[in-house]
């Protein structure tokens, strides 16, 4: 059976399937019939400082190929998280990655500041792109980028990454979270999308666009990760964005990703994600490859079949 | 079938199941923009399963189709099958409205919170559908018919009468007759009010104080997960944030003040 499991400087992951941020909440649902063991990582809902309650309905329409989403980063306040939902997390047997978030870096910096003695939070995740909150979306501009993390880094000494969008200046806004300590890059966030009811000539997302995600953009993050692998080819890479097959799984990891992050296939079939790293191992195994580690990045050496 | 529905209460209480099992489309009726699918599920999974309560739902979908399950509760469930009642319209409805016998359906559930669980069991009823809100309702009207005082159906046009054999359905578009007008009639001192429905007609249920304090309407909000996690669907009420998909999909009146 082929090797899935992940090391990297900062952590090892038992394999490389991760719960990305959002669609599987705290994962404490999906633990009372599912088996952890069979995922890397869990990232937890974005947290904030204080509580927040996310946006009006309707928060979730249909798109061709996935769906947009509004949900506006709804969730309990760090504090509450420390005390109602850690407890629960902490007994998971998967790694965890906290997504945290603010309305400015001294914000993330005091939410980041808040996890440092918990014990059980092994990654932090900075979301510096969700498309669903106003004045958040700081991952279009390197200096922001850079203030908002230098603040998380200060605060914590826990391995960090910073969540980006997929688009224009990814290369600089990777830099800029680099340099300014990030211990790696999640890429991508869900893309802003739109849609409309033709009878009303009205938004469907009481908040009008959203962000798109599922199938729809797995070429979309796929080019990120592979422009960032290029860019960066020592920094450690979470790739996100409608993988929902081992086969898509396969080609993010070709395209640089070290770990690959799955969202919208916990909403579509939550079992068949569990299943991922087991259909990872078989195809590594029917093509005799014995680590996952040698698949990663082959799409930038002529594939992996070249020794 | 008395272990199956067992199985449907220990699922509601004892944790989400995340099977996925396969239905079978057998049966096709069309009529006024709307469908009846008979879905007998596939023998492996036929006796495992849990069949849902009125109230219930299933996260369905095609199971090549790369679009979002669609959350839709039963208008009829036996041993080994259920019916949806649906609209025909939207990206999944549509293909599945418009799919041959012998289509295939990924099913997920059931989920949510049985009527049964909610709402106050000393009372009596008048059940209240519009448009594809009428699927629970008869599912429910069924099941416990002792719970029920009256029903009041309603439609736009007369086309969906051929898919609701034995019903009584009110037609706006033949003498403007709603589902809340028949509910107005037939309303009497000490009856409850379930409804299930579009928005307008679940507001006007809230709003109307004659009834509205033993009154509960199940929320159509779309839904992300189905199970609780992903917080799609989630609705403010005086006792803090609610999860239609596991709290819900009924709420009492009182629950949900925003509504009227």
């Amino acid at each position: 059976m082929a090797r899935v499991d992940v090391h990297s400087a900062k952590g090892s992951f038992r394999t490389p399937i991760v719960l990305a941020s959002g669609p599987a909440g705290f994962g404490c649902d999906l633990a009372r019939a599912l088996d952890f063991r069979r995922i890397g990582a869990l990232t937890t809902k974005t947290i904030t400082h204080e509580p927040r309650e996310g946006n009006p309905q309707p928060r979730i329409v249909d798109a061709p190929c996935g769906a947009l989403n509004s949900i506006g980063l709804e969730n309990p306040g760090v504090a509450r998280f420390r005390s109602e939902v850690m407890p629960k997390i902490r007994a998971l047997p998967t790694a965890r990655i906290v997504s945290i978030a603010g309305r400015s870096a001294d914000e993330v910096g005091k939410v980041a500041g808040a996890l440092e003695g918990e014990p059980g939070v092994d990654w932090l995740e900075l979301n510096l792109s969700c498309p669903n909150v106003r004045g958040e979306t700081v991952a279009d501009r390197p200096d922001a980028v850079s203030e908002y993390v230098r603040a998380v880094r200060a605060a914590s000494s826990r391995p960090l990454l910073a969540k980006l969008s997929a688009g224009g200046g990814l290369v600089a806004l990777a830099d800029a979270a680099l340099r300014a300590g990030a211990d790696g890059l999640t890429l991508v966030n869900a893309v802003r999308g739109l849609r409309i009811d033709v009878e009303t000539g009205k938004a469907l997302l009481a908040r009008a666009t959203g962000g798109l995600c599922g199938p729809a953009i797995l070429p979309i993050a796929l080019a990120a990760v592979y422009e960032a692998r290029r860019a960066f080819p020592e920094a450690f890479l979470v790739g996100t964005g409608g993988v929902v097959t081992a086969r898509d799984a396969v080609e993010m990891l070709c395209a640089g990703a070290n770990l690959v992050g799955v969202g919208f296939g916990v909403m579509a079939d939550p079992a068949a994600v569990f299943g991922l790293a087991e259909g990872l191992e078989r195809w590594l195994d029917a093509r005799g490859v014995a680590d996952v580690a040698e698949v990663v990045g082959a799409a930038h050496r002529g594939g992996w079949r070249v020794p | 079938m008395k272990d199956l529905s067992q199985q449907g209460t220990q699922t509601a209480h004892g944790g989400p199941s995340f099977l996925v099992r396969e239905g079978e489309i057998v049966e096709t009726r069309q009529g006024g923009g709307y469908a009846r699918l008979r879905v007998v599920l596939a023998p492996p999974f036929a006796a495992p399963m849990p069949m849902p309560e009125p109230g219930q739902f299933f996260m369905v979908r095609l199971p090549w189709g790369p679009a979002l399950p669609r959350a839709l509760s039963p208008i009829a469930a036996g041993d080994g099958w259920i019916e949806l009642f649906i609209k025909a319209d939207g990206l999944l409805r549509g293909e599945m409205a418009a799919a041959p016998p012998g289509t295939r359906l990924a099913l997920r559930g059931p989920y949510g919170t049985p009527f049964v669980r909610k709402a106050n069991l000393e009372r009596r009823y008048v059940l209240v559908g519009g448009g594809a809100g009428v699927a629970p309702i008869l599912h429910f009207a069924a099941a416990r018919p002792d719970l029920v005082a009256s029903l009041a159906l309603g439609f736009r046009t007369p086309g969906v009468r051929a898919l609701l054999p034995g019903a009584d359905v009110a037609v706006e578009e033949e003498d403007g007759t709603t589902a809340f007008g028949r509910l107005a009639e037939t309303w009497q001192d000490g009856l409850g009010v379930i409804a299930c429905g579009p928005l307008p007609l679940l507001a006007a249920v809230s709003r109307d104080a004659r009834w509205s304090p033993a009154a509960y309407v199940s929320l159509e909000a779309r839904l992300g997960c189905g199970f609780g996690a992903c917080l799609g669907c989630t609705i403010p009420t005086p006792s803090g944030r609610k999860r239609v998909c596991v709290d819900g999909p009924l709420f009492a009146c009182q629950e949900v003040p925003w509504l009227g």
